[in-house]
């Protein structure tokens, strides 16, 4: 059944979306910023997947944990030497947001310099044909991803309900001033939830590796659907991003059932551009005016 | 210093590099050196194809300049590469750069007909000669007077395939193709011919070059039930394009072209390949020579094109031997060539300077490229 | 044949000094962050392309139209996001950027999508074609020499200063009874006018357009000389476009492959950009601060 299909290859886009998205607002619910160079971590990610497992012959498992870590480091680096002064001498949000677009440039082309544009793949998983599910079909890989994003998420839940971290982190994203008063330290809870969120761009950069191949220029076009998801289900609300990411992945597949398939990009566009005019807050972001802050 | 003369000063020290660099390259002894531009996907998605390309030009060249030259001038071959910038319109920077800087009297490449099209008015404008190839539409000669090619259409290709599927009996194709003017020709060619042979196109998917996800467009082809799926895009995303296809439980047969033959094509693609049929053209006796050649200098196999690379420079060296540098001379040469042995075969130019080609329909057999047999 | 490259680049800054004046119009002089620029240079560009390709239109009034067409989108940008500021609004100029991207790349029975629109004819005024590069030079540099003095004439002019408190304080402006969504909505108007015959310029200069040349780089590309330049000073922009177009012809100098050239281009500017928010966020002459 087509809808069936449909249904299938929108959850495994609403996934990696997720996964992406994720990250990001766990990232701007705690600093307050658009980081938009998240998709570009994404990239590197991947790529370092690739030069871990496929060029080195490293143990795939190992490779996976090491770009995770890697992918934290590289964030607390980028969050040490830019966004940290920046952030010190009071710039303002629209600095912040420029700064990181010439992060994402930045590092992309460093990627296309390092490993060249063509596409690569990591080749872990063998292509095995698609098992049949309900009249639609999933590949083993993709059934690993969206139960990996699943049980991801979970974690994730927990964590920012249950965790004494994940509820300072909540404590700051809601309110970081008054957070500072009870005794919490903004700044460090801001930073950690950066790394965090990068290492969760780390295990996006490795699913999209094994699902889609690599190229240099994968972080834009992934940033800007998870962004838009984000947007969508609310992007202080790492529920709500989550949710966006996976309506963006079914509206998108369904959508180009009807249109033309070059219009897959412009409805995530269109959403995007909608919301932020219409609803900036999404669906289950912050009711009323979003609060702005500077630490 | 002060904030204002620190600036001044950059932009004056910008200012002087200039200029010294326009002194420098006004380098006298220029005449020496016959000079061709190359145009050339050295890196990005079709850079395997690009880099055999270069190799064959440069195979060509050394040759040349060891029997001294033309008219005991060496040959220089200038490579530019235009897939990192990916856009028609900075390739016109390409070819500027080329003709103003290097001052190249010839240019070969580029290879896709976007690009072809963005710059083939330069070509025209500054009177320099230009032999293109790779992905080529027709009629050729809209692209005006100085612009020539050495290879055959993707589409033409079609006419053998059609005849398969006539022979086969597939009454129903759908076609799943990249979205440039190469992939809307196939289709039209494919829209014409299949009915001569109880064929209809019963599904056409265009998709935009850069998108790397071709699932829902496989469903779309497969909900038609065709007998047959025809496949049209780079080699790399060909081979994700038949990876997905068989991820999908799609079992018709897959038929695509030569350039299935590339091995970045193997790269994505992997085993998947296996059973897919394709159209190759015949290799003609130069064509067999230049492939050892070829073998021989580089421990490799040549890629596909790199015989039409090697045609095109050597069409430019036949010509200036004929005919000295005269830009004029030249073009009537090329223009009126007939029944030329190259790499690729005959090349002789019709009214629309299009090439024709003899193609056997191939398949991946155990992972090698074999004659197809019934 | 330097010369003929030379007059190639004096073209091509030319071009860019009339996109980043009008950038610098709407960002530094009214505070409003677009980044949907590059989208207006892009209807500037293709609606004079295919006015002249398929309508009589003399060139001139095909190029003022594609500047008022152009502006049209400007006003209703600023209508959708009036209430937006900061980086929301950058973010919803920057989708508006996509939308329009978009509508180039998938509109194909208009613009032929991918595959761009090739032969655009060279202008012609009174019967003078534009046919060699240095006439187009001569066109250009009349052009951008009439933007800029426009530009400097409004901004010197009380007009100019009233903007400047919107961009400072709307909310104050507004108490003192000023309609400051007219104020906005003109400014960025008059900016996707400059951008849309910008555009036109370019689609007759280089006679091939295609979506490509008209999205995340290209914005980088303009924030950057516009940043590096300086916030609410023109004089910044023209130079800063001087100094960013030449920096990729003397990385030429250093005979570097082009496989190399291409990104290294690109990370130049990243880093400039970056650099130049950490270090010297007033750019080379600017007045204000982003943001």
């Amino acid at each position: 059944m087509i809808v069936v299909q449909l249904l299938i290859n929108g959850i495994i886009a609403g996934s990696i979306y997720a996964l992406v998205a994720v990250g990001f607002s766990l990232i701007y619910a705690t600093n307050r910023f658009v980081h938009f160079a998240h998709g570009a971590f994404v990239t590197v990610s991947a790529y370092l997947i690739y030069t871990f497992f496929t060029l080195w012959g490293l143990n795939f498992y190992f490779s996976a944990l090491l770009t995770i870590i890697v992918a934290g480091f590289l964030g607390w680096l980028v969050y040490k030497l830019v966004y940290m002064p920046l952030k010190k001498r009071k710039a303002s949000n629209a600095v912040l947001l420029v700064a990181s677009v010439g992060i994402l440039i930045l590092l992309e082309n460093l990627m296309l310099l390092i490993f060249g544009a063509d596409v690569k793949s990591v080749g872990f998983i063998q292509i095995r044909k698609g098992i049949e599910v309900l009249g639609g079909i999933i590949t083993p890989l993709q059934i690993v991803i969206v139960v990996l994003v699943i049980i991801l998420l979970l974690i994730l839940w927990f964590f920012m309900k249950k965790s004494r971290l994940g509820k300072t982190m909540r404590a700051v994203a809601d309110n970081p001033n008054l957070a500072n008063i009870i005794g919490i330290n903004a700044k460090r809870v801001c930073y950690l939830s950066f790394i965090i969120g990068t290492a969760l761009a780390g295990i996006a950069g490795i699913l999209v590796a094994l699902e889609q191949n690599i190229e240099p220029i994968m972080g834009t076009g992934l940033m800007i659907k998870g962004f838009t998801g984000a947007i969508i289900g609310g992007v202080t609300s790492v529920p709500g991003s989550i949710l966006g990411s996976y309506l963006l992945g079914l509206v998108e597949n369904f959508g180009i059932w009807f249109l033309p398939s070059g219009y897959k990009d412009a409805i995530a566009f269109v959403l995007l551009f909608l919301f932020l005019l219409f609803k900036p807050t999404g669906i289950l972001g912050l009711r009323g005016k979003y609060k702005e802050q500077k630490l | 210093m002060s904030k204002k003369s620190i600036i001044w000063l950059i932009i004056i020290i910008i200012i002087v590099g200039i200029l010294i660099w326009y002194g420098v390259s006004r380098k006298p002894a220029e005449e020496e050196v016959i000079k061709i531009g190359a145009i050339l996907p050295l890196t990005g998605t079709a850079a395997s194809q690009g880099e055999s390309e270069r190799k064959a030009i440069e195979m060509a060249v050394e040759k040349k300049n060891a029997q001294g030259g033309i008219d005991n001038r060496k040959i220089e071959v200038i490579f530019e590469d235009d897939a990192t910038s990916n856009s028609p319109s900075k390739a016109t920077e390409i070819i500027k750069k080329l003709i103003y800087i290097d001052k190249v009297q010839f240019i070969i490449g580029p290879v896709m007909s976007s690009e072809i099209e963005a710059v083939a008015p330069i070509a025209n404008q500054e009177n320099i000669v230009m032999i293109a190839f790779g992905a080529v539409t027709s009629p050729f000669s809209r692209f005006g007077r100085n612009v020539f090619t050495s290879s055959a259409t993707f589409a033409s290709e079609n006419y053998k395939i059609d005849e398969f599927i006539g022979k086969q009996n597939f009454g129903k194709i759908a076609l799943i193709s990249v979205n440039t003017e190469a992939g809307l020709e196939i289709k039209k060619v494919l829209e014409e011919e299949l009915p001569k042979y109880n064929s209809e196109l019963i599904s056409t998917e265009l998709i935009n070059l850069g998108v790397i996800d071709f699932k829902t467009n496989l469903l779309k082809a497969k909900e038609q039930n065709p007998d047959a799926l025809y496949v049209f895009h780079i080699p790399a995303l060909l081979g994700i394009i038949i990876k997905q296809a068989k991820e999908l439980s799609i079992e018709f047969p897959i038929l695509t072209f030569h350039n299935i033959e590339d091995p970045s094509a193997k790269t994505t693609g992997g085993d998947s390949l296996e059973g897919v049929i394709y159209t190759s053209p015949v290799r003609s006796e130069i064509g067999k020579k230049f492939f050892t050649d070829f073998e021989q200098e580089y421990g490799s196999e040549p890629n596909i094109f790199s015989d039409a690379a090697y045609d095109a420079v050597n069409l430019i060296f036949e010509a200036i031997e004929r005919n000295g540098l005269e830009i004029d001379k030249i073009r009537e040469y090329l223009e009126n060539i007939k029944n030329y042995q190259g790499a690729t075969g005959n090349i002789s130019f019709d009214k629309n300077r299009d090439i024709k080609r003899d193609y056997i329909i191939k398949t991946i057999k155990n992972g090698q490229f074999v004659p197809y047999e019934e | 044949m330097i010369e003929a490259y030379l007059i190639h680049l004096l073209i091509i800054i030319g071009i860019y000094i009339i996109l980043s004046t009008s950038l610098n119009l709407a960002i530094g002089y009214t505070g409003l962050l677009n980044l949907g620029h590059v989208a207006f240079f892009g209807i500037g560009a293709y609606v004079s392309t295919l006015l002249s390709i398929n309508t009589d239109l003399p060139f001139l009034v095909v190029f003022i139209l594609a500047g008022l067409f152009t502006s049209i989108f400007g006003y209703l940008l600023m209508l959708a996001t009036n209430k937006l500021r900061g980086d929301y609004l950058a973010l919803a100029t920057l989708g508006f950027n996509f939308v329009i991207y978009s509508l180039f790349l998938n509109w194909t029975s208009l613009t032929r999508g991918p595959l761009g629109i090739p032969g655009i004819p060279k202008p012609s005024i009174f019967g003078f074609v534009f046919q060699s590069n240095l006439s187009y030079l001569i066109f250009v540099a009349v052009i951008a020499f009439l933007v800029v003095g426009f530009l400097h004439l409004l901004l010197k002019s009380s007009y100019g200063k009233l903007l400047e408190a919107v961009r400072d304080n709307e909310l104050a402006c507004k108490v003192l009874g000023k309609n400051t969504f007219k104020m906005k909505w003109q400014a960025m108007a008059v900016s996707a006018f400059f951008a849309g015959i910008a555009g036109s310029l370019y689609a007759h200069y280089i006679t091939f357009i295609d979506p490509s040349s008209f999205s995340l780089y290209e914005i980088i590309l303009i924030l950057t000389i516009v940043l590096v330049g300086g916030l609410a000073t023109l004089k910044g922009s023209i130079a800063a476009t001087v100094i960013i177009l030449l920096i990729p012809e003397v990385l030429r100098f250093f005979a570097l492959p082009s496989s190399i050239l291409g990104p290294a281009r690109q990370i130049i500017y990243a880093l400039l950009l970056i650099l130049i928010l950490m270090y010297r966020p007033r750019g080379l002459f600017g007045k204000v601060d982003l943001g």
